[in-house]
């Protein structure tokens, strides 16, 4: 089994999905309450400022209305003495004084009432008689007051700042003082402070409130002020907020800079309620409302962040064991847990997904074990048929004559395991010896199937066929035949006589041989090619004759040399191989691995592109051949390449122009004469070397004829009507040294010997 | 395969030279017959000068090539010429004797000089 790649990690808390719900729901809910907060908020705000500017102006109504009939009272009370005491008159004071008793009785919260009566002499220096009347429990006592009490208050009648009052029991009060009709006579009723304040003792309960009273420009009374019985000490802000409510619109509460709204209430005289209203104090309620609201919603945002993550682990917990299974898929064991695949929501429906993909995962690598299992045995197959292929190819051989001996060899390298190239190569019971190099379009195995079938067909007519183009031609139907794939193989086939090396070959669109000379020149064999193998059963090339003389070699190939490329895809190409090629003294076998080597070497580091074939046949004359006959026939390339083939022949063995030229002189007389005339389709040349003379035995099949008994001609060069018959015979006469005939059964033998070098 | 055989004429009625270069065998004398044949049957034609510098092998095929165009010229009194033969054809040309001696020149001019002075020799009368 193949290492797997490591499970991958699981997710950090900052990246799991727990965290980010429970943080998205956190986030919602703050802005939620948030948004909500800030709106009730401002309503309540709104609201509670309403309520107590309400209330404000409720309690400002009845503190004045309170006041206002308080001191009304008084003042009615110091106003119906006056009159009385006015109606009264006379020296006598006891009904003056009962009714200063009456007026301090009819106001129940009043003190006390100081009664002064003029004297009549205002230049008497005795203090006119005073009296004050003070509460002692339920009723009054009057008493004598002191000259200090009974001083002429310059003052008109009204009101008097409060004052420390020994009179009415070391008090403070509020005096009102009324000046009596008599000359010096007055009356002052002292209010209590306290029976003032009493007014504003509802304030105190409520701290949004704070109510002030005035009089004249004195703070009279303070709801915040700790003794109700004694003035508030004199502040100089509430002084200047006086001012700055005077000027105020009258009913609405007018706010103020320090954070409170005001209203103030004149009560008739110079008395004057202000109450002020706390806005912070007002909003204090709210306030730690709002604390307390923001403390909660955090708690239930916090408990809603909890709840989410534990809901977000009931969807991640399920997908990081999912997560966990996921990464053993396929593997041996693997098994999702039951209870996940059988939800019925959206991790159900992931695991069920897991399972199939885990039953396909199986599938697919149970298939590819089953692929590689068969593409294994198709390698071997293909090695096995690689093996056979080769098995097919023959070993190098050699084919000893007393001539000398031919050497084949050859070699064939595929592209692919098993490729289209053949080569093929056996001596015949005639003692030729038969050779084919082919190339089978395309490569691979339907290329190697057809190339089998190729040399069968191609070995089976060679055995009973004599001449390379005939053996194609009857190949050619033959492979033609069902062949659906369309296949079809250039063929070079030869046959090559070890003792002459004359050879004949036959090529159906292969590549030219070459034919390499023993002096390392190289000849391209050119010749006439037939259509390949295969495609057109009447498609075959005509046969073309060579010679090949001792120490030549002929080289086959097929395109895969000359078509090979380096890794820049340069082609081997026909100047490189002859170049290999080009050098003198090499065997077949040197010559067959000279050339692949070079291949190997120039195309180093490149794929191989097609099946790469060469067969060299060379013919190596053996030490002592000068003294034997080299044998020729006519048959089957007829008289132009024989004379062509003997006069390479003559070449090699160092014969000069001049004898050369007699020696092909000689023949063409005698074998023209022997074709034209005398019938002759078989001739056989034989030629030996002697040390001063060249032998040449000519046989032919023709009728007989001696041509040495023939008469001797008359030549006259001077006449230009002399008949041009046996001038031939005439010169082979005259040129040989020596010359016999003989007729053996139905066959001419002459013997000739001329010179080696010739006069 | 490259043929083995060229001719080529040069010169005008009534005075024509030819090269032939090659082989002239028994392959390439229905070659050889066929070019000279326009020229042979021109009876403007007088004088023709076998030039076979290029000639390197001649068979008795050959030979009769040259047979029929000297008898085709000496049959309305022309005369045909070989000039610069090599030694192998000379000899051929010597074992079956096949023009005279005297018709023989080494060279072009050689041949060209004989002609101009046997010209003279038929204005200046001195016919025998």
């Amino acid at each position: 089994m193949a290492d797997r790649p490591p499970a991958p990690a699981r997710p950090g808390w900052r990246h799991s999905l727990k965290t980010r719900l429970a943080l998205w729901i956190g986030a919602g809910a703050a802005l939620v309450a948030g948004l909500a907060g800030i709106g009730l908020h401002q309503v309540a705000e709104r609201r509670a400022l309403a309520a107590g500017e309400a209330a404000l102006q409720r309690e400002l109504r009845r503190a004045g209305a309170e006041l206002r009939a308080l001191l009304g009272g008084v003042e009615v009370a110091a106003r119906t003495l006056a009159h009385a005491q006015a109606g009264i008159g006379g020296d006598d004071p006891a009904p003056a004084r009962a009714l200063l008793d009456a007026a301090v009785h009819s106001e129940p919260l009043l003190a006390g009432g100081l009664l002064v009566l003029g004297q009549p002499g205002a230049m008497s220096v005795e203090a006119p008689p005073a009296y004050y009347a003070k509460r002692h429990g339920e009723g009054l006592r009057q008493v004598r007051a002191t000259d200090a009490a009974a001083a002429a208050d310059p003052r008109p009648t009204g009101w008097q700042a409060p004052s420390f009052n020994p009179l009415a029991g070391n008090r403070w009060t509020v005096g009102h003082h009324r000046v009596l009709d008599a000359p010096g006579g007055r009356v002052r009723l002292d209010l209590p402070l306290d029976a003032l304040n009493r007014s504003l003792m509802p304030f105190r309960d409520d701290p949004r409130l704070h109510a002030l009273l005035f009089k004249e420009g004195t703070l009279v009374g303070d709801s915040r002020w700790r003794s109700i019985g004694t003035p508030p000490p004199a502040d100089p802000r509430s002084i200047a907020l006086l001012a700055l409510l005077a000027e105020g619109p009258e009913g609405r509460p007018q706010p103020l800079a320090d954070g409170r709204r005001g209203l103030a209430e004149a009560l008739g005289g110079d008395w004057r309620l202000v109450v002020l209203l706390d806005e912070a104090a007002t909003l204090a309620p709210l306030q730690a409302l709002t604390w307390r609201f923001v403390g909660g919603t955090a708690v239930a945002i916090l408990l809603l962040g909890l709840l989410g993550n534990a809901l977000a682990r009931r969807i991640t917990q399920p997908l990081v064991r999912l997560g966990q299974s996921a990464g053993e898929l396929a593997q041996d064991g693997f098994a999702l847990p039951t209870d996940l695949l059988l939800r019925k929501d959206e991790i159900g429906q992931l695991a069920r997904a897991l399972d199939a993909a885990d039953t396909a995962l199986r599938q697919q690598l149970a298939r590819s074990q089953r692929l590689a299992q068969e593409q294994q045995k198709l390698d071997s197959e293909l090695r096995l048929a690689h093996d056979l292929q080769q098995s097919m190819l023959p070993a190098s051989r050699t084919v000893e004559v007393a001539e000398g001996r031919l050497e084949l060899h050859a070699q064939l390298r595929p592209a692919k395991s098993v490729g289209g190239d053949f080569y093929a190569f056996h001596p015949r019971e005639d003692g030729m010896v038969w050779f084919a190099v082919g190339d089978v379009s395309d490569k691979g195995v339907p290329a190697a199937l057809f190339m089998a079938r190729t040399v069968a067909v191609l070995e089976a007519t060679a055995r009973n066929t004599d001449s390379p183009a005939l053996m194609l031609a009857r190949a050619a139907p033959r492979l033609a035949e069902g062949n659906e794939g369309c296949m079809f193989a250039t063929t070079l086939c030869g046959l090559v006589d070890p003792h002459t090396g004359l050879f004949e070959l036959a090529s159906s669109a292969h590549e030219l041989p070459r034919i390499v000379r023993a002096d390392g020149r190289v000849e391209v064999f050119a010749m006439e090619t037939g259509a390949p193998l295969g495609i057109d059963p009447e498609a075959y090339g005509e046969g073309q004759a060579g010679m090949l003389a001792p120490g030549d070699c002929l080289f086959c190939f097929s395109d895969g040399v000359t078509d090979a490329r380096d890794r820049h895809g340069r082609l081997f190409g026909e100047e490189r191989l002859h170049a290999v090629l080009a050098q003198p003294g090499r065997s077949a076998a040197e010559r067959v691995a000279g050339v692949l080597a070079a291949v190997d070497a120039f195309t180093e580091g490149a794929e191989p592109a097609d099946d790469i074939t060469v067969l060299a046949v060379g013919l190596v004359a053996p030490a002592q051949a000068a003294g034997n006959a080299l044998r020729f026939e006519l048959w089957p390339a007829g008289l132009r390449a024989m004379e062509r083939t003997i006069e390479d022949c003559l070449v090699r063995h160092g014969v000069d122009k001049a004898a050369r030229g007699e020696v092909r002189l000689v023949l063409e007389e005698l074998l023209a004469n022997a074709l034209d005339h005398g019938g002759a389709s078989d001739c056989v040349v034989e030629l030996a070397f002697e040390d001063a003379a060249i032998r040449l035995r000519i046989e032919d099949d023709g009728h007989a004829f001696d041509p040495l008994a023939t008469p001797t001609l008359e030549l006259d060069a001077d006449d230009p009507d002399r008949p041009v018959g046996g001038l031939g015979i005439h010169l082979v006469k005259t040129l040989a040294l020596d010359a016999g005939y003989v007729r053996e059964g139905d066959r001419n033998r002459l013997t000739l010997v001329l010179p080696r070098n010739p006069p | 395969m490259t043929e083995p055989l060229e001719i080529r004429f040069e010169g005008s009625a009534p005075k024509f030279t030819c090269r032939i270069a090659g082989q002239l065998d028994t392959h390439t004398y229905q070659h050889a017959d066929a070019a000279l044949e326009p020229l042979l049957a021109d009876p403007a034609v007088q004088l023709l000068v076998l030039d076979l510098e290029g000639l390197e092998y001649i068979s008795s095929a050959g030979l009769r090539t040259v047979f029929k165009a000297r008898k085709a010229l000496s049959a309305r009194g022309g005369k045909l010429l070989v000039a610069n033969l090599q030694p192998q054809i000379r000899k051929v040309f010597d074992l079956v004797k096949a023009v005279p001696f005297s018709e023989i020149f080494r060279s072009t001019e050689e041949a060209d000089a004989y002609l101009d002075a046997m010209q003279k020799r038929v204005l200046s009368g001195d016919e025998e």
